[in-house]
């Protein structure tokens, strides 16, 4: 198979983060630890502006068969590769001195590309690839805080991992083998279409259940919580974000196109119970926590829900794609709070990664705790916002279905966003309300002495890579300003503009 | 004038511009942030007189559509409704953003106060102009916000800070009523801009047409503190008294009569809606004004008044008076806010919100106590004050279509003219028992008093004008009811002037005879609490449970359902047999298989 | 159909040890179990299977070894981290690992 010549603008965004990754990888061998996450965050910043270049120019159509590019997809890839970009760069400080540091801001890079192709993926294998590499670097960014706790968290997320490796290696297995061993999407679903269909149903529920534990779902989200306390903030962001925007763009394309044709319509039921489930279990363990980056986590659990709402719904014209605006929205809103995290540790290195821990945080730092406050706004769902769009357009299709059970969960939906704010909420009123337990400057100067023993030391991870929080602030800021440009670009341009944006059909 | 109606959006640009600009500069030029933020309100009335002397009717967009099932406008239209509105928060708001020069001089982090001000000016603005539910709905919840952010301003203060919360939590339960009803809406009937939706109303069934009533309704209990949602405003009062006088008494709390009237076509053709809103508005006028008897802090008798006098509005429009309704509206803004700015030149002058530590301050503050009088007479619907013509179209109204409720406001208008009247007493005759010295507050202080003052005692009498700006003509004077009500307003008068002659010592001789009745009415018959053990302790009771069982105690139970073998090598740890890791890997398992099973069995969706 | 079951039982076995298995390095020797029983039910279904279009030459093979790479992969990593930890925490007996929780 060739690329015909004006095709190879589509792909040149992953091949950029790709190209990015390498070179630092080169960098960092050669110990240039501020040159290989400079190339990398050059490399997913570009990849990142070319995609939505891309996006903007180009239709939806597929390359070489087995990429989908243009619209939508690239789109959504470019928005993963920008989200990289911005978390690499407010991860400055720790990545460029911390023992790991570089890799991991390549790994990242990796996972960016990876999941930009995870996006656009029309062939199932190179799905399961995608999907096992993102595993694979996430074992690797959980475990790079070099203590105790962040092993341990990344072996507990290795055999959770595997399980649901083994689900989807199945599942694969009996698509390939009962129907005509095709890996192609398309040709899948024409084959389930002629042929038995319970096979194609086991393997539908297996799929599924690694979808869903790689989003993060209910009864799936067990890895959530652990992973995001403990790996290190900038990382965190990454992985909460991007990987999970892939998923579901990806799941647009497998659930949509291999298992559409045919009498698979209990597909919409699987989703419907998920989100259900993860709607209330996330936010009601949400409301219970008091560390910021569990919060993060069960909330992640709750907005995943969400978004399997619009998996649930019919494929109206703009479901999709509101759909896809809800995860973006999302992801910029989680990478925004956890930089703002980053920020929060870089300027007090004995927080203790509370949420209380951030008192009077939006006093002494006003535009960071604007920020955070403006990717909590986001998270809930508050008008103006970026995520306030997705959850308009999901809940809007959910609410005029006439499946009641799809209205049913919208309207949990709703309610479960305005009782969101009891624990997005809380943050804000640590940023602002509470009182500061003692005083603490701000640090600009590099950091204090490391200690022998990770486990003994008071800051949350090595406190060698303590430093200037300029980067993690400025980051934050960045992705801030994306949130209110997502959230205020359809009052002036029209809502249509925005979904138009991240539609993916061609 | 015509150009400010045509342009009419400038009401929200503005002032939204204003609290940017306050907000972000204001630490470098801090004389000037008061100012400048006068701007805003400035504006808002300008447009809104231009509205009423024009009698112009104009209507803009920034239009979207969207291809296939949705079409949604954000624009703006001006008719009537919309310049009264605007007159009233134009003129509030100035005069709250004047006093607030005096009352807030040498706080800390005024840049914010003026831009949240600022702010809240420009969302009201909004609420109101909109031409459809989807900007009414942006400007609710964002006059949401800046309540949260006002009343929250003495953060250091936990108080402070939990009212704000309570403040915010509470009009958000109010708001999941409204969003359901612009979704059912929406649903039914593809509309959302205000013509549409009258349009559409008429082709619904009755009982699709009542549900969006009621559920809209909710929005606006929430919003105005209406029984059950009016735990929110007594805590409000946290807030710094100019900013009470604004949202809290003129403004916000308006939004909720204001909802229902600009959509009156819809409860027009919901007369059972109107029957609940009768209901509300009754119980909550009567209730609330028993509570204000009882009170201590002179803004916490204000507080429940307005609750009370909001169930007064609610009451008028549940029998289709809703041209009533907001002719009270306006007239209870000016002498509402007039007795607010009134109670913070008192807390300002004496450092005390207690009416038992106040006493004889109509000598040294002559302006405060005249003005307070002329609010308070207004309130209590004394002749020829303002209170009183909009008080007898609302009370002729309700009790011509229903004896009960009725009776109940005469009941309120009877408490209502004795709570005030205590306070008045208690704050300002008899002998001075505080500790300060009180004195007048500067002119930037006592202008807004006198300039509320005068409508406060005149508007009544524009009572026609209102009523031909939003379409219809107005009443007449109904004698029999207008005697009632002002000899049931007198009556109420002489019984708080006697009761209370000898200012603190009549309190506790009050309290005394009155006994458990009293403590029960200054709690506000202990709903607070109960809120708080019916709903705030079940809630935090299942997350509590939810994350203590799923997530640990399973696995503790599991564990040691399962046997022990443990090696101790010296933790004192629960050994788990299985690790949690495992644990978690088999809810994976199981999931699967769940999904799996459901997959094969669940046909069609 | 035979092979189909066989490759349930690998599969059900790896996927028993992963949940039950009380030594690191055993969890992931079930991992590799696991994924064994995933790529016999994929070859054997595929080639006893008989279906409308028959598949090029070498597919069939060629995903299998795609997937046996893929275990491969999995294990590597996982191996690092299982050492990761063991130098930490001086154990690899999955009862001990209980700090993170929560």
């Amino acid at each position: 198979m060739s690329i015909p010549r004006e095709d190879i603008v589509l792909i040149l965004p992953i091949a950029l983060a790709l190209a990015g990754a390498v070179l630092g990888l080169i960098a960092d061998a050669f110990h240039g630890r501020r040159l290989a996450v400079s190339i990398v965050i050059l490399g997913l910043a570009a990849g990142g502006a070319l995609g939505i270049w891309v996006a903007v120019n180009e239709d939806p159509r597929s390359v070489a068969d087995i990429l989908a590019a243009g619209g939508g997809t690239s789109a959504v890839g470019g928005a993963v590769m920008l989200i990289g970009a911005v978390a690499v760069f407010g991860g400055w400080t720790w990545f460029t001195r911390s023992s790991m540091g570089a890799g991991a801001a390549v790994l990242i890079s990796i996972v960016c590309a990876t999941s930009a192709t995870l996006a656009a993926s029309l062939d199932l294998l190179l799905v399961i690839i995608c999907l096992e590499a993102l595993a694979l670097s996430g074992y690797a960014l959980t475990a790079q805080a070099r203590n105790g706790r962040s092993a341990e968290a990344s072996v507990k997320y290795v055999i959770q991992g595997s399980v649901a490796t083994g689900l989807l290696v199945l599942g694969f297995a009996i698509l390939f083998g009962v129907y005509g061993s095709k890996t192609d999407l398309l040709e899948i679903g024409i084959a389930i279409g002629s042929g038995p269909v319970e096979p194609a149903l086991a393997a539908m529920g297996l799929i599924v259940s690694a979808f869903a534990y790689k989003l993060g779902a209910f009864p799936f989200h067990s890895w959530a919580p652990d992973v995001f306390e403990t790996a290190p903030p900038p990382s965190a962001g990454a992985m909460a974000s991007i990987p999970k925007i892939a998923a579901v763009s990806a799941a647009v394309f497998v659930f949509g196109v291999a298992f559409g044709v045919g009498d698979t319509g209990s597909l919409s039921t699987l989703w419907l119970v998920l989100a259900a489930g993860s709607i209330l279990f996330g936010n009601l363990v949400a409301l219970k926590q008091t560390s910021y980056g569990r919060m993060l986590g069960y909330s992640g659990i709750a907005q995943v829900g969400y978004v399997l709402v619009g998996l649930a719904a019919p494929q109206a014209t703009w479901t999709m794609s509101a759909m896809l605006v809800l995860v973006v929205a999302y992801g910029m809103a989680v990478a925004c709070a956890f930089l703002g995290a980053e920020a929060v540790r870089q300027i007090r290195p004995e927080w203790d990664g509370s949420i209380d821990g951030m008192a009077g945080i939006g006093r002494s730092q006003p535009v960071l705790g604007v920020g955070i406050a403006i990717a909590m706004f986001s998270l809930t769902g508050m008008p103006l916002t970026a995520g306030f769009w997705g959850k308009f357009g999901v809940f809007g299709a959910a609410l005029v279905d006439e499946w009641q059970w799809l209205v049913a969960i919208g309207v949990l939906g709703i309610l479960a966003s305005v009782v969101s704010f009891g624990y997005y909420g809380r943050v804000l009123r640590a940023l602002y309300f509470d009182a500061e337990a003692e005083a603490s400057t701000v640090r600009e100067e590099p950091g204090s002495e490391s200690s022998a023993e990770a486990e003994a030391n008071p800051s949350l991870f090595d406190a060698s890579t303590d430093g200037s929080s300029v980067p993690a602030q400025a980051a934050t800021a960045i992705a801030a300003l994306a949130i209110m440009a997502l959230g205020l670009a359809p009052v002036f341009w029209g809502l249509e503009w925005l979904y138009e944006l991240f539609y993916v059909f061609g | 004038m015509t150009a400010l109606v045509e342009n009419a959006w400038i009401v929200v640009a503005v002032p939204f511009a204003i609290a940017l600009l306050v907000g972000v500069a204001g630490p470098l030029a801090r004389r000037l942030v008061p100012w400048v933020t006068l701007v805003a309100p400035l504006c808002v009335l300008a447009v809104g007189v231009s509205g009423l002397v024009t009698e112009a009717e104009h209507a803009g967009a920034v239009r979207w559509l969207f291809g296939g099932e949705y079409a949604l406008s954000f624009g703006w239209a001006v008719d009537g409704l919309t310049s009264v509105m605007l007159t009233v928060v134009g003129f509030v708001a100035t005069m709250v953003v004047l006093f607030s020069i005096g009352y807030m001089h040498g706080e800390t982090g005024l840049p914010r106060y003026f831009g949240s001000l600022a702010l809240f000016t420009g969302s009201m603005a909004l609420l109101v102009v909109a031409d459809g539910l989807v900007g009414l709905f942006v400007g609710w919840e964002l006059v949401g916000a800046c309540s949260y952010l006002l009343i929250g301003f003495w953060y250091q203060k936990p108080s402070a800070a939990a009212a704000a919360v309570k403040a915010f939590l509470t009009t958000r339960v109010g708001d999941v009523g409204l969003l359901l009803g612009l979704a059912l809406l929406w649903r039914e009937t593809g509309e959302l801009g205000y013509g549409g939706v009258f349009e559409a109303v008429e082709t619904l069934a009755p009982a699709v047409v009542t549900t969006v009533a009621v559920l809209l309704f909710i929005g606006a209990m929430g919003k105005s503190a209406q029984f059950p949602l009016h735990i929110w405003l007594p805590d409000a009062m946290e807030g710094p008294t100019p900013v009470s006088a604004l949202i809290h008494a003129a403004t916000m709390v308006a939004a909720g009569v204001f909802l229902v009237a600009r959509l009156w076509p819809v409860y027009e053709a919901a007369p059972s809606a109107q029957t609940v809103i009768l209901v509300v508005g009754a119980f909550t006028a009567f209730a609330s004004a028993t509570i204000a008897c009882a009170q201590r802090d002179i803004k916490k008798v204000l507080a429940y008044s307005t609750i009370s006098q909001l169930g007064f509005m609610f009451a008028a429009l549940g029998v289709g008076a809703w041209v009533a309704a907001m002719f009270h509206l306006v007239t209870h803004a000016a002498f509402k806010a007039l007795l607010f700015l009134g109670s913070g030149s008192v807390i300002h002058a004496t450092g005390t919100q207690d009416l038992r530590e106040m006493g004889g301050l109509a000598k040294p503050m002559p302006i405060t106590a005249w003005t307070w009088i002329v609010g308070s007479l207004a309130l209590a619907g004394v002749a020829p004050f303002a209170g009183f013509f909009s008080k007898d179209e609302v009370i002729h109204a309700v009790v011509t279509h229903n004896v009960v409720a009725g009776v109940a406001l005469f009941a309120a208008s009877a408490l209502t003219a004795f709570y005030i009247t205590r306070a008045t007493r208690l704050a300002f005759f008899g002998k001075y028992r505080g500790d300060g010295h009180p004195h007048e507050g500067g002119w930037v202080m006592s202008l807004p008093l006198v300039a509320l003052a005068i409508p406060a005692a005149a508007a009544g009498f524009a009572g026609h004008k209102i009523a031909e700006h939003l379409g219809e003509h107005g009443e007449a004077l109904n004698l029999p009811v207008a005697a009632a009500s002002l000899s049931v307003a007198l009556l109420g008068i002489v019984v708080g002037w006697t009761s209370y002659r000898d200012g603190a010592e009549s309190e506790a001789a009050m309290e005394s005879r009155m006994g458990g009745l009293w403590t029960t009415l200054r709690g506000a018959y202990g709903f607070d609490g109960f809120v708080g053990a019916v709903i705030v302790r079940p809630v935090v009771a299942i997350s509590d449970w939810l994350y203590g069982f799923v997530d640990r105690k399973i696995v503790d139970t599991t564990v040691e359902g399962a046997g022990k073998s443990l090696p101790v090598i010296g933790r004192m740890l629960s050994v788990l047999q299985n690790g949690d890791a495992q644990w978690y890997a088999a809810l994976i398992g199981a999931g699967a298989v769940i999904l799996v099973a459901l997959s094969l069995v669940v046909k069609g969706g | 159909m035979n092979v189909a079951i066989l490759a349930s039982v690998l599969f059900a076995v790896g996927l028993y040890g992963v949940l039950t298995r009380r030594d690191l390095i055993a969890v992931l020797a079930s991992v590799e179990v696991m994924l064994g029983g995933a790529s016999v039910m994929l070859v054997g279904l595929a080639t006893t299977i008989e279906s409308a279009a028959a598949p090029e030459a070498g597919v069939v093979e060629a995903v299998g070894l795609f997937i046996i790479i893929l275990a491969a992969a999995e294990a590597a990593v996982a191996l690092g981290i299982v050492m990761a930890v063991a130098r930490r925490r001086r154990t690899t007996r999955v009862d001990d690992l209980t700090e993170v929780s929560g």
